[in-house]
């Protein structure tokens, strides 16, 4: 007892510090707030919330080439880019159009409107080079918004706003291609 | 047994209650009777003894008597409470026995009354019935001849002595009593009424209780608490309203018995100072006369107190007996020959039945049913088909014409004949509280045990099956944490289950699992599971206690890890404040926190008293330890922990398994990597030593853990309910070695909860159906049996009934889903209590009739 008394004095004067434990590399929740901050999608959130963001989101691994999401299968999260390239496709007519590609330097994002809503997706996303993506889900979004209700109606205005911009760019993107030879671009790879 | 219920005694309820006092036990009463009596010389010698110490000891001034006298008086009065005492606890025993005998016996009556009966009876009034009124019955019983014996004997003896002394002190002490025999029984009259009147109101106010709580889904489905709370306030006020009375009259009673109490001394000192001034009366008699007149007192008090019991007693017994007056209808037993065993044969004629007010539910019913045959009965809701159903089962009676079974009457069949050959599955069949092999087992234990045998594993495992409940059973085997005794028959199987996952389909599981392995820091294993990598039997390695072991904490010091896994608990502490501060309600926002949300407020106090900082105080730091070690890196999300105190922990761990345990590594090691190749599970040597621990070595049982876990054997990284894919490829891999039927053997064991509560509707359903075919009768009636079930395992149920029961038993089905008619061999239709079609699916849609106009409108 008294051993342990004399051997906890040498620290317990430290200031407080957070990171202590996360020497090896930055702490996970630390290093998501980050990278949730430069988001616009999130410019105006306050810290406390994208705090809980941070500390609910979850980071995964997609190698080269594999689908990230399937168009028509159920979505309940949104994904942000940490790290390589995605491509967002749309199927129609059984042949696959490629809408955007989604650089890591730019904070890009994909799937937030299955934040507001559970609908089953509208688009595939492929991992076109080794991807770390981090995810917020619905729950956890609605969670949050649960406990700061006056944040919400914000929150849905931004998504939307970010929304209309993102379509209008693809639809920029489409229109720009719009002659009759741009439409085998269609990935061959994506049919089933 | 049989002397107790043979059926020369009255019908137990119209039995009056000293029935259940002077039936038994006369020589316990007997004994308690000579204890009284002898009691009743030790409460007179003292009286003796002081007007002798008096009259004679003091007045001669004789100290040899006055020793004497006082050593007898003291003798006298420690025998008189030894005597009490051993008065007392006979009484209790005496009274418990009889309790024993009246209740065993009312619950037996109670048990065989009809289903009627019980329409009209709420459960609450049965079940105060059975256990609070009965309690406060058996207080008096005991005491019930006793009691009155002892006060008058003792009345007459005090009395008696009190003659002795003076016969005018005498006469005149007690002529107040005839005052108190008007007076008291008049007050103890209005108590009886009130009395009444409070067992009624207590009764209704634990019906409305027990129906408040049976139905608390509409309850809460509704927000109608108020009207609930309306419904019992009333009865609140009732009762409140009567016991006041109640006490008004009781404490009425005992002003009456004091006042007459003191009325006596007065008298006393009054007549008695005056003759002893005037010597006509020594000191030393005035002196005993006095305790006499108190003595005097007691049994005549003990008397009313026993007459106000009594009347208590009597009042409550014959509420209760007048509740369950009713006549049973059928005897258990048939009257000298065995029970039958019929053909299956069903024969009605001319039958009806109405209720009380003379409502028709079936009338002029005549049909016959052919051994063997599967026969459904269809109609509209309200036809009378189920009431059908319970006709034939004799669980109602028919008020007209005949029911025949293989051309016997069955209302001259006792219960016995009618449970051997008929099995009934219900609707909403009952589960009761127990084992799901207790609960297949019923029917078949209760229909005389010498005469089945129990039903093999083999048979059970096969309807099981058959109802398609094996899936459900797996699971709960998967989810039981076995006992120690019923591991070691089957360890080899369990183990063999664990080598499968971690070898064969090592790769699949890896997705749910990471599994054990000494030599490696685990990701999805609490700090705790990562140092110790093992658990004791007993609680000396248990997380709760670990903080203040001093075991424990020499071997982190050893180890240099006290210090990182402070610090680490306080940065889960700090963080976890920090983010999750105002949310310690909700449990989806500490998913990613070794805290529990109950502890945040505690944690939020510990930090704010050492201003964030490492807390001085040992019982603090012992929380922020406990915290650490909770901790699991990989699901954790509110710190990371450094490479670095990951190989330390490892460390700790080599040296702790090495030290403290005296495992053989190098064995454990060896065996980990035989596991993954499939090769033979090697024991560990010299391990017996130290039983109390299990180490996460391939060839351990963790006995704390469920058998999931155990065959998985490593930290869980998903759930495996998540990953049905796994699951089968586990389950058809077990089956090629035979290792399934040791899974179902423990699933058969998942204690059902009270009314089988933490079972489904289906599952309940499947198991009651599972349990009436285990029950070989000839006969099945069932009652929309598979209503509650989804389609597919509706058809299963079908299937099973036409292929492996045909020709095996006669089936009476009520059906509500017509498509599931043409398997049946003929249909009966009903309609408003009449039975107005029947012959085969066939012949029923070809005549375009009732039948057919049904299959339409579905």
């Amino acid at each position: 007892m008294k051993n342990s008394w004399q051997n906890m004095a040498h620290f317990m004067n430290l200031p407080k510090h957070t990171s202590d434990n996360c020497e090896n590399g930055k702490c996970q929740i630390q290093e998501a707030l980050a990278l949730l901050q430069k988001l616009s999608l999130f410019r105006d959130t306050p810290l406390d919330i994208l705090k809980l963001y941070a500390y609910l989101s979850k980071k995964h691994e997609f190698k080269k080439g594999t689908l990230i999401i399937q168009q028509g299968k159920l979505c309940q999260q949104m994904y942000l880019i940490i790290k390589g390239q995605v491509s967002i496709y749309e199927e129609y007519n059984g042949i696959n159009y490629k809408l955007q590609q989604l650089e890591d330097d730019g904070l890009n994002y994909f799937g937030e409107l299955s934040l507001l809503t559970s609908i089953d997706s509208f688009f595939s996303a492929w991992a076109e080079t080794d991807v770390i993506l981090l995810s917020i889900t619905r729950e956890a979004f609605q969670k949050v918004m649960e406990r700061y209700p006056d944040m919400y109606s914000k929150a849905i205005e931004k998504i939307i706003t970010l929304r209309i911009a993102r379509s209008t760019d693809q639809t920029r993107r489409l229109i720009e291609k719009t002659s009759p030879h741009v439409w085998h671009d269609s990935d061959s790879k994506l049919k089933k | 047994m049989s002397s107790v219920f043979s059926s020369d005694q009255p019908r137990l309820t119209k039995r009056p209650l000293f029935y259940w006092i002077l039936r038994r036990h006369h020589g316990w009463q007997l004994l308690l009777l000579v204890i009284i009596v002898a009691s009743l010389f030790f409460r007179v010698f003292p009286l003796e003894m002081q007007k002798r110490i008096i009259n004679e000891a003091i007045y001669l001034k004789n100290i040899e008597l006055l020793f004497l006298y006082c050593g007898l008086y003291m003798g006298a009065i420690l025998l008189a409470g030894l005597t009490k005492y051993a008065i007392n606890v006979l009484q209790t025993i005496i009274g418990q026995k009889i309790l024993v005998e009246l209740r065993t016996e009312l619950y037996h009556h109670v048990l065989q009354l009809p289903l009627q009966f019980y329409r009209k009876m709420q459960p609450g009034t049965v079940i105060s019935a059975m256990t609070a009124e009965l309690n406060a019955i058996g207080f008096f019983l005991g005491g019930a001849i006793t009691i009155p014996l002892t006060s008058i004997l003792s009345l007459l003896v005090f009395l008696g002595f009190m003659f002795h002394l003076s016969p005018l002190l005498a006469m005149l002490s007690v002529t107040v009593y005839p005052f108190e025999l008007i007076v008291i029984p008049l007050l103890q009259k209005r108590y009886n009424h009130y009395n009444k009147k409070r067992i009624a109101t207590t009764r209704s106010m634990s019906n409305v209780v027990n129906e408040a709580i049976s139905g608390l889904q509409e309850i809460h489905a509704n927000g109608s608490y108020t009207i609930e709370e309306k419904r019992l306030s009333t009865y609140i006020h009732i009762l409140y309203d009567q016991l006041k009375r109640l006490f008004v009259i009781k404490y009425g009673i005992k002003f009456a018995n004091n006042l007459f109490q003191s009325i006596g001394p007065f008298i006393l000192f009054l007549v008695g100072g005056y003759l002893a001034i005037h010597g006509e009366f020594t000191l030393g008699a005035l002196v005993a006369f006095l305790s006499a007149y108190e003595k005097v007192y007691d049994p005549w008090k003990e008397m009313l107190e026993y007459y106000q019991s009594f009347q208590d007693a009597k009042v409550r017994y014959n509420q209760i007996m007048t509740i369950f007056d009713q006549k049973i209808e059928h005897p258990l037993l048939p009257d000298k020959r065995p029970p039958h065993h019929l053909r299956g044969k069903i024969e009605l004629k001319n039958a009806g039945f109405s209720v009380g007010s003379g409502l028709k539910l079936l009338d002029n019913i005549t049909m016959s049913i052919q051994p063997n045959e599967q026969v459904a009965l269809v109609g509209f809701s309200g036809s009378g088909k189920s009431t059908l159903a319970l006709l034939i089962a004799q669980l109602y009676n028919i008020n007209h014409g005949l029911i025949l079974l293989d051309d016997m009457d069955i209302a001259a069949m006792s219960k016995s004949d009618i449970n051997r050959n008929i099995t009934m599955i219900a609707q909403r069949p009952f589960i009761f509280t127990g084992t799901i092999r207790e609960n297949l087992l019923y029917a078949v234990q209760a229909t005389g045990e010498q005469e089945q045998q129990l039903p093999e594993r083999k048979d059970i495992l096969q309807i099981i099956q058959d109802v398609g409940l094996t899936e459900d059973i797996l699971r709960f085997g998967f989810n039981t944490v076995i006992p120690e005794e019923r591991v070691k028959p089957i360890k080899a199987s369990l183990l063999r289950m664990r080598q499968i996952i971690n070898s064969e389909l090592r790769e699949p599981f890896s997705k749910v699992v990471e599994p054990y392995d000494i030599n490696a820091f685990m990701s999805y294993a609490s700090l705790k599971s990562n140092l110790l990598f093992g658990e004791s039997l007993t609680e000396t390695y248990a997380l709760d206690n670990l903080p203040y072991s001093k075991t424990f904490r020499t071997f982190l010091l050893k180890n240099k890890l006290e210090e990182p896994l402070l610090k680490l608990g306080l940065t889960i502490a700090q963080t976890t404040v920090d983010i999750l501060r105002n949310l310690g309600d909700d449990d989806f926002f500490f998913q990613g926190s070794p805290m529990e949300p109950h502890e945040l407020e505690e944690f939020i106090a510990l930090l704010k008293s050492s201003k964030g900082h490492m807390p001085h105080k040992k019982s603090a730091m012992d929380r922020l330890l406990h915290l650490a070690l909770r901790f699991i890196p990989a699901k954790h999300k509110i710190t990371t922990m450094s490479d670095s105190l990951k190989d330390q922990i490892l460390a700790a761990r080599h040296d702790f398994l090495k030290n403290t345990i005296q495992l053989d590594m190098e064995a454990c090691s060896r065996s980990t990597q035989l596991l993954q190749q499939d090769g033979a599970i090697v024991a560990l040597p010299a391990y017996e030593q130290q039983r109390d621990f299990i180490p996460y070595c391939p060839s351990e049982y963790l006995y704390s853990h469920s058998l999931r876990d155990n065959i998985l054997f490593g930290a869980s990284k998903q759930q495996l309910r998540d990953h049905q894919d796994l699951l089968e490829l586990a389950i058809k891999a077990f089956a090629r070695e035979g290792l399934i039927d040791e899974i179902l053997d423990i699933g058969l064991d998942f204690e059902v909860g009270s009314q089988g509560d933490r079972l489904s509707g289906g599952q309940k359903q499947k198991l009651a159906i599972a349990r009436s075919l285990l029950k070989e009768s000839t006969i099945l009636i069932m009652d929309e049996a598979t209503a509650s079930l989804d389609n597919t395992s509706q058809a299963q149920i079908q299937h099973l009934l036409e292929k492996k029961y045909r020709g095996k038993k006669t089936i009476i089905a009520v059906i509500h889903r017509l498509d599931l008619t043409p398997g049946y061999d003929r249909i009966f239709v009903l309609k408003g209590g009449s039975l107005i079609e029947q012959g085969t699916y066939e012949e029923l849609m070809a005549k375009h009739g009732a039948f057919y106009e049904l299959t339409q409108a579905h």
